[in-house]
């Protein structure tokens, strides 16, 4: 019955009524109980509280100009940091706002002698046939 | 019209001497231009031509809003920041509506920003896409980028905190180029600094 009401949910087509209040407040509750369960909420709260320590840093790095090399590249490193989902895609798949800040971060990267990062779009993503998706992950930072 | 402080000359004959902080292997680069950069550099006056046109296109655009803004709180007595932003019925906002529409309108046809964004972005985007060799070449680079996203200076644009990095990034190789983003060279030509 579950599965029936939330199925008409995601029909946009479907004349049914909406889900009642309590299935929406059950969903939520057990996703809750899922996320404690399998260690999501304790690994997102250290995600959380690395992003409010990093948070200062980064936005600090940004607003102290650079005037050397040295400090071009903490400010790529930063970049690369931030923006380093803009490595997910291949270029002609991003906005072209993001397509370019990602262009000038790599080409500061020639100019700090940092490695390009590498893409780590989903090699896979394509596939209909449920195969595991490839992750490569950034190896700027590395 | 707006004037930069940076002309074109500025971009295309930014030298290792120009540039003093920059102690470092890509310095010995800088007399060893690439084919990449040679398009680059060749490419630098061009861009400079739309950053003109784009800024003129801007100032026009931004004294057309003060004038609805001041007309429309002549009108009303209420001044845009005082709108009521969650309902558009208002007396504020269809007194203004009439006020757009005594403006001529230009059309989509004969909309400035369509020719102007035909030869921006083309431009800004194969600029882009070159590798750049030498601080001449990053120092365009860094402007068509700055050009690119120019909404991330938008005033009263709230950022989130990759928006925040991306223009600190570009702001940052700007700095250190000594060029400025496409966006403050407007700013700076509005308050008479050129």
């Amino acid at each position: 019955m579950t599965t029936a009401l939330f199925r008409q949910e995601m029909d946009p087509d479907s004349d049914a009524p909406a889900n009642p209040p309590e299935l929406n407040d059950r969903y939520f509750a057990a996703r809750l109980e899922m996320e404690d369960r399998n260690g999501f909420s304790a690994c997102d709260e250290k995600l959380q509280t690395l992003h409010r320590e990093l948070d200062p840093l980064m936005r600090e790095i940004f607003r102290t100009p650079a005037v050397s090399v040295a400090g071009l590249r903490v400010k790529t490193l930063a970049a690369i940091e931030a923006c380093k989902n803009f490595w997910d895609q291949v270029p002609g798949d991003l906005d072209y706002n993001d397509e370019a800040v990602r262009s000038l971060i790599e080409a500061a990267c020639a100019v700090a002698d940092i490695p390009v990062p590498s893409e780590t779009f989903d090699f896979n993503a394509a596939d209909d046939d449920g195969s595991a998706q490839v992750h490569l992950g950034s190896t700027a930072l590395n | 019209m707006s004037k930069s402080k940076l002309s074109r000359r500025a971009l295309v004959v930014t030298s290792a001497a120009a540039l003093p902080a920059l102690a470092l292997p890509f310095t010995d680069n800088l007399a060893i231009a690439s084919n990449s950069d040679a398009e680059l550099i060749a490419l630098g006056p061009e861009l400079e031509i739309v950053v003109r046109d784009w800024l003129s296109q801007l100032k026009i655009d931004r004294e057309k809003t003060a004038m609805i803004d001041v007309e429309t709180e002549k009108l009303t007595g209420v001044k845009l920041k005082d709108a009521p932003h969650d309902d558009y019925r208002d007396q504020y906002w269809t007194t203004r509506e009439a006020v757009i529409d005594r403006f001529p309108d230009q059309g989509d046809e004969d909309n400035p920003w369509n020719e102007i964004h035909s030869r921006a972005f083309p431009l800004a985007r194969r600029i882009l896409s070159l590798a750049a060799t030498t601080t001449a070449g990053l120092a365009i680079q860094a402007r068509a980028a700055s050009l690119e996203n120019i909404e991330l200076w938008d005033d009263g644009n709230e950022l989130d905190a990759q928006e925040f990095a991306a223009k600190g990034f570009i702001e940052s190789v700007c700095g250190f180029l000594g060029i400025v983003p496409v966006a403050k060279e407007l700013a700076l030509g509005s308050r008479g600094v050129s």
